[in-house]
């Protein structure tokens, strides 16, 4: 009703915020592709793009740890067999994917259980060189890859009448619309220019300066909150070797 | 008593809270510290006494991915303990828990070639061996309430997967678990009689497409009241 005008309280000003409102604020559910969907060519971005939080950092809020990292230090780019080796992509080879903002190089794995349309990821394991106590050659730096890179808060296309951009997320709960995302996905081919960076991710960054004060994380790491006890055993259990 | 556990790979979704749960109690429990190696290096690798392994079965689309949880399977035929030189290696008489005396192990890696269920790790911080004690510095605790006196991988399974129990009682949860749903040993083959079981996970059924039928003549009707 604000957006038709019919409403006491505050009423949005700008014609767009209207009609952005009376659409779809509908009280009753109604289907409409994506808004960044409706601006992307589907011919020629043909994948959706998800990305998924692993289950063992959703009580670290994704932060990486010293055991946590050795369960999971680089993700891949998962996709469906069939569509990887249609498009000549090896099982762990490299490839581009490219949406309308931006484009990353990623490390593919092949599966069997996801929907041939749909390419998807861990996300948050991919951490900036210099960052989070990580050495300088720490897999999160060189092969993890965020998809953030290709996710732009507002949405592709003609700016509206005003100049302003319309924000890509959800009309009515503000929710970034991250999971709108296509993109098209090609083999890191044989013309790349610096075969040295092949098997790394791309785009890249400066290291990030220490802090004052770092120490760098040791090379083992072995810590308990007493020595270990040895539960006491009987001799006839030593010689016998707890055989019946 | 045959303490061990029970896995149903029918709801395990491969979350890792055992692993994590394990490795939290266990480098301060008897057997600790797990030490790490190159922690925030390349390639970070370090001992942990439980791990799960995820597979993919099937072709798509009738394609299942399974995790597998793999601890130490307390073997009632341990060839871990028989080739131990030292005597550090051993199976608890009263409750067939196969555990190892880090005062004695001289991280000779003889169990660990012995173990088919790639149970055993080398500590390289410590230099001696390394395996799931099922928690016995919990299970015997009586400071701890008795729900609590199971192994910290049962305790944290947020699918309740695990089960810890005593497979010679026959009315035992994990005795009754493996008895109705078949729970199966792994690789029985080889003959080492491992303790612990798992639950097959269901079979995928394939799944048929519901014929929807048109009821095209009264949602006509329907739509001509409601249009009205």
């Amino acid at each position: 009703m604000a957006g038709q005008g019919l409403y006491d309280g505050p009423q949005p000003t700008e014609e767009h915020h209207k009609e952005r409102l009376k659409t779809y604020f509908d009280p009753l559910p109604f289907y409409y592709p994506p808004l960044e969907q409706q601006r992307t060519d589907a011919k020629e971005y043909p994948f959706f793009a998800v990305n998924q939080r692993p289950m063992f950092m959703y009580h670290s809020w994704d932060s990486q740890n010293a055991w946590l990292r050795q369960i999971m230090s680089q993700n891949y780019l998962y996709m469906h067999r069939s569509k990887g080796e249609a498009l000549g992509i090896k099982d762990f080879g490299w490839a581009w994917v490219e949406s309308h903002n931006g484009r990353i190089r990623a490390q593919v794995k092949l599966m069997e259980g996801v929907n041939p349309e749909t390419v998807w990821t861990w996300n948050a394991i991919a951490k900036q060189q210099g960052t989070w106590g990580l050495s300088d050659d720490a897999n999160e730096s060189q092969q993890g890859f965020l998809m953030n890179h290709l996710i732009n808060e507002l949405l592709p296309g003609e700016a509206e009448a005003d100049g302003h951009r319309m924000t890509n997320s959800d009309p009515i709960t503000g929710q970034a619309a991250w999971y709108d995302l296509r993109v098209k996905i090609t083999p890191v081919g044989a013309d790349e220019t610096d075969l040295a960076e092949q098997n790394l991710t791309w785009p890249r960054f400066d290291k990030v300066k220490p802090l004052p004060n770092f120490t760098p994380a040791s090379k083992v790491s072995s810590y308990s909150s007493h020595p270990n006890i040895n539960i006491s055993r009987g001799w006839r259990d030593i010689f016998s070797r707890g055989a019946k | 008593m045959k303490l061990g556990l029970v896995v149903d790979l029918d709801t395990c979704v491969g979350c890792h809270a055992c692993a994590t749960a394990c490795k939290q109690w266990n480098t301060s429990g008897t057997i600790g510290p797990l030490s790490d190696e190159r922690p925030h290096g390349k390639d970070p690798s370090g001992s942990w006494l439980n791990r799960i392994h995820s597979y993919e079965v099937g072709d798509s689309p009738h394609s299942k991915t399974v995790n597998i949880p793999m601890s130490c399977m307390h073997c009632e035929t341990a060839d871990c303990v028989t080739v131990c030189p030292t005597g550090a290696s051993y199976k608890r008489e009263e409750d067939g828990i196969v555990l190892i005396d880090q005062d004695k192990c001289m991280g000779c890696n003889l169990c660990s070639w012995a173990c088919p269920y790639g149970a055993r790790e080398l500590d390289s911080d410590s230099g001696t061996m390394k395996k799931c004690t099922l928690c016995v510095d919990r299970i015997y605790d009586e400071q701890l309430p008795e729900a609590e006196r199971q192994p910290a991988c049962v305790l944290t399974c947020p699918t309740s997967s695990r089960v810890f129990g005593d497979f010679d009682d026959p009315d035992s949860e994990v005795s009754r678990l493996t008895r109705e749903r078949a729970g199966q040993q792994l690789m029985p083959e080889l003959g080492y009689n491992p303790v612990n079981t798992y639950l097959p996970p269901r079979n995928p059924k394939q799944q048929e497409s519901i014929a929807v039928t048109p009821m095209q003549g009264v949602k006509q009707l329907v739509n001509r009241i409601i249009n009205r």
